[in-house]
């Protein structure tokens, strides 16, 4: 059973899994947030699709013989040729547009000499295998190698010198066009030395458009994920109900080192400082922000900005140098872990409250119930008890920005891993 | 004048071919699990259909089971005892 809008992505998946005949039969979408009587309406109608009673098909599916199309051998034909050719450079663009290759702003068209010009920046070949990237678990995944991320480099406008970390990028497993039909975009975080190699920006402007390596190697991210996991196509592989404009770079910045008063990020996760690394975050959505820390109710005012984020997605506090310097001197935060303790402790709703969100019943519950801590332990509370809201593992914090004031940001985001950049030279 | 670029799209899996359970010709005296995904407000939905059957089809066992885990994940436990029980089973909601 499924719902109406998802048919074409429903028969894709089928198809990619080796049952191109399964049978389906659909109801109108939404079935969320619909009464029990509403719900039993959609099963004694019909199927939207076809017409047809739902239940007449529910039992012709499960009763009705295999046809001949259903039992015959099927042939699988996924060649994907090397060349893509056309009469003009201005109808090869259109090409990679139609072909949904493209962000839908102007690309720099991957020619071999380009190609060839963007794998200097790198000693690996250009068939090593870098990784397999998929729009969401469900999907299946692609596979590609160096050539193929240097293919989507040149066409973000990245320079050879960036590919070092668009290739961490893509090592990374991390799609930054992960298809949920929630609109998440993906977030970068680049630390250590090659911030200053490849000219990052880390102050004024440092996660807006004033940056050629900031706007290209999110860029080049967000393509190489799209065309390397097999498309980002609205209906198909892309299924974001609203969209997500952080989706265009993917929040790709560099770390304020110099002027925060922490150990960097890639430090608290594991690298030396010397070393670079490229820090990747999914499911962005959410973003609250305030000034300062005002001396008599920052507490509060964190409190609120907590509970104005949804439970599933753990807050990354992204945080002006002016801000982090008032989180040392106000709150006493010597450390990034100590505020992430705070940040944990303060972070609370009301049992029943909590366990009501979708999110936590479609994602939380299940995993409550199979006994996974520390939600198992929260099942039995009463309602009225205070309850985390995230795991204490899943709250980071990060510094950036050129000081123009304390601003900062609280962005509802997962990280995923820190990935080395200089293996990738 | 012919212009040549570089495919930039990944390399697919191979695809292997699932072949079709063979149906009963009739579910009466049978027994169908409707299978709750744990997607949005499925298990409303599926109790609804199991209803449906008690009202229109009480020769037809179908019983209302919800799968362990989130929706993305399998239960093979549960997959294994509608192998060996059950004749047939109807997955849903899903997207």
């Amino acid at each position: 059973m499924q719902t109406d809008i998802f048919q074409t992505a429903v028969l894709q998946t089928a198809w990619a899994e080796g049952m191109p005949h399964e049978r389906f039969v659909y109801v109108p979408q939404p079935v969320m947030g619909q009464t029990a009587a509403r719900l039993r309406q959609y099963i004694d109608g019909n199927d939207p699709l076809t017409g047809r009673p739902v239940m007449q098909e529910v039992i012709e599916a499960l009763t009705l013989p295999l046809s001949e199309t259903e039992r015959a051998a099927v042939r699988f034909d996924r060649s994907t040729p090397r060349y893509v050719d056309a009469e003009s450079e201005e109808a090869l663009a259109r090409l990679f547009m139609d072909n949904h290759w493209t962000d839908y702003l102007p690309i720099v068209l991957p020619t071999e000499e380009r190609v060839q010009a963007m794998l200097a920046g790198t000693s690996h070949s250009p068939q090593e295998i870098v990784g397999r990237l998929r729009p969401t678990s469900t999907r299946e995944a692609w596979q590609f190698d160096v050539e193929k991320v240097a293919i989507n480099a040149v066409m973000a406008g990245a320079r050879p010198a960036y590919l070092p970390v668009i290739l961490a990028l893509a090592a990374s497993g991390q799609t930054a066009r992960g298809s949920t039909t929630s609109s998440a975009a993906s977030m970068a975080v680049v630390n250590g030395p090659v911030r200053h190699s490849i000219g990052m920006n880390w102050g004024i402007g440092a996660l807006g458009p004033y940056n050629h390596a900031n706007a290209t190697i999110g860029r080049a991210w967000g393509l190489l994920s799209q065309n390397l996991q097999g498309g980002s196509v609205p209906g198909q592989t892309y299924l974001g109900s609203m969209g997500n404009n952080y989706a265009y770079n993917s929040l790709t910045f560099a770390e304020n080192e110099e002027a925060s008063p922490w150990e960097p990020f890639h430090v608290r996760h594991g690298l030396e400082p010397y070393q670079s690394a490229v820090s990747v975050f999914g499911g962005c959505r959410a973003t609250a922000y305030i000034l300062g820390l005002r001396e008599a109710h920052w507490r509060e005012h964190v409190q609120n900005l907590l509970r104005g984020l949804n439970p599933h997605t753990p807050p990354a506090l992204i945080m002006d140098p002016i801000t982090a310097r008032l989180f040392v001197e106000r709150g006493g935060f010597a450390t990034p872990a100590a505020l992430e303790d705070w940040l944990w402790e303060h972070a609370t709703l009301p049992a029943g409250v909590y366990w009501d969100y979708q999110l936590i019943q479609n994602y939380v519950y299940p995993r409550a119930q199979n006994g996974e801590q520390p939600w198992a332990t929260w099942l039995d509370v009463p309602p009225e008890t205070l309850v985390p809201m995230f795991r204490r593992e899943d709250i980071h914090v990060i510094v950036v920005g050129g000081e123009t004031n304390g601003y900062w940001r609280m962005m509802g985001c997962n990280y995923g891993r820190t990935v080395p950049v200089d293996p990738w030279y | 004048m012919t212009v040549r670029a570089l495919n930039p799209m990944g390399y697919p899996p191979e695809v292997t071919q699932v072949h079709m359970a063979e149906r009963f010709d009739t579910l009466s005296g049978r027994r169908v699990y409707l299978v709750d995904a744990r997607f949005d407000d499925s298990d409303i939905f599926m109790r609804q259909m199991e209803a449906w059957f008690r009202e229109n089809r009480p020769d037809i066992d179908a019983r209302y089971v919800a799968k362990r885990g989130i929706y993305t994940q399998p239960d093979p436990e549960l997959f294994a005892r509608i192998r060996d029980e059950g004749a047939a089973a109807v997955v849903g909601v899903g997207h």
